[in-house]
């Protein structure tokens, strides 16, 4: 054992034997993220892809439902989901700087954004199935599997961002502190990332 | 290792009269992402708020890109398709960090990315009826 580890006190020394301490800890949280993201990636393209070969193979509907409901709504939704995600780095922000109050202030926008992204696409939903695109029809199945799934991981991200302002409130983060909002961050800043290629395959295409 | 690594660590008396790190000092390496810098050049506002500027105007190109040019036309794709990865890259780098954390994270989201690209054409490419 080297000089420096005899120095230690016994806390130091532990974390040292057992790799480098807190940010060694938080930097395997963080790529346990990252594989688990790396997993969502596998699922999210199996779904778009299903629906682009089902798109190709049908141009004339996937046209004429475009038509019929339009890009209005969707559109409106990714720039939520986009601005949800400039409140999300302005809450890890504040927190670097040691503002709690700002980062539950941004964190709350980012759960705010997050509700209203998944209302618009409850209304979107009620105007699909109007035209006959449901769960059951050939088109709905494609259709609804990638968006639902991903409707599911905005909600769940709504929920994380709620306990994250909770703990911020308990004084659980700090300057020096921020791996948990960091975490979240990786997972919110994900979900915008499928929402952008969801958008394009499955809206724009 | 040098000298300064075989310092012990600061009584506790003496760390009550030393003065506190300033919190910027103390955050980890990304804690101002870049500064107030982008792409080599100073921001008179967050980095991050530039970024979103450019997210939105780009989504903006595309909606407007996809309402104007015909559905059939054989430009959609290349346009839509650079333009979301576009949109992507910028949020992976800069909100994620990928652009300053360890490359073993982008190595954990770029191979399942590009094993699915590559499925994904593969399947697009089988004709409805089969080989």
């Amino acid at each position: 054992m080297s000089e420096a580890r005899l120095d230690m006190p016994v806390a130091d020394s532990h974390a040292a034997d057992h790799g480098h301490g807190s940010h060694s800890h938080a930097e395997n949280l963080k790529f346990g993220m990252w594989l688990f993201l790396g997993s969502e990636v596998i699922i999210f393209t199996v779904l778009i892809a299903a629906y682009l070969v089902f798109a190709v193979a049908h141009r004339d509907l996937v046209k004429e439902i475009h038509e019929q409901v339009g890009i209005l709504l969707v559109s409106g939704n990714t720039f939520i989901l986009i601005t949800s995600s400039w409140t999300m780095v302005m809450g890890l922000r504040e927190l670097q700087r040691g503002n709690i109050r700002g980062l539950r202030r941004w964190i709350s926008a980012t759960a705010l954004l997050g509700m209203l992204f998944f209302a618009i696409q409850m209304v979107e939903y009620r105007q699909l199935a109007a035209i006959g695109v449901t769960l059951t029809s050939e088109f709905g199945a494609h259709f609804y599997a990638p968006t639902m799934l991903h409707g599911a991981h905005v909600i769940a991200g709504v929920i994380w961002a709620l306990f994250v302002v909770r703990q911020a409130g308990r004084n659980r983060y700090s300057a020096t502190k921020t791996i948990g909002v960091e975490v979240f961050g990786l997972y919110w800043h994900f979900v915008d990332v499928i929402w952008i290629f969801i958008f394009t395959c499955i809206y724009l295409l | 290792m040098n000298d300064a690594t075989l310092i012990t660590p600061v009584p506790e008396a003496a760390a009550e009269v030393l003065p506190a790190v300033p919190a910027e000092a103390a955050a980890p390496a990304h804690a101002e992402p870049h500064g107030e810098y982008l792409f080599g050049r100073p921001m008179p506002i967050a980095a991050y708020t530039v970024i979103y500027v450019i997210l939105a105007v780009t989504s903006l190109i595309e909606v407007f890109f996809a309402e104007t040019i015909p559905f059939d036309s054989w430009v959609r794709i290349p346009v839509l398709a650079g333009l979301s990865t576009v949109k992507a890259v910028l949020v992976m780098a800069y909100y994620m960090h990928l652009k300053d954390d360890s490359k073993i994270f982008a190595v954990a989201i770029i191979l399942p990315i590009c094993v699915g690209i590559i499925a994904t054409l593969f399947l697009i490419s089988v004709p409805a009826t089969g080989y």
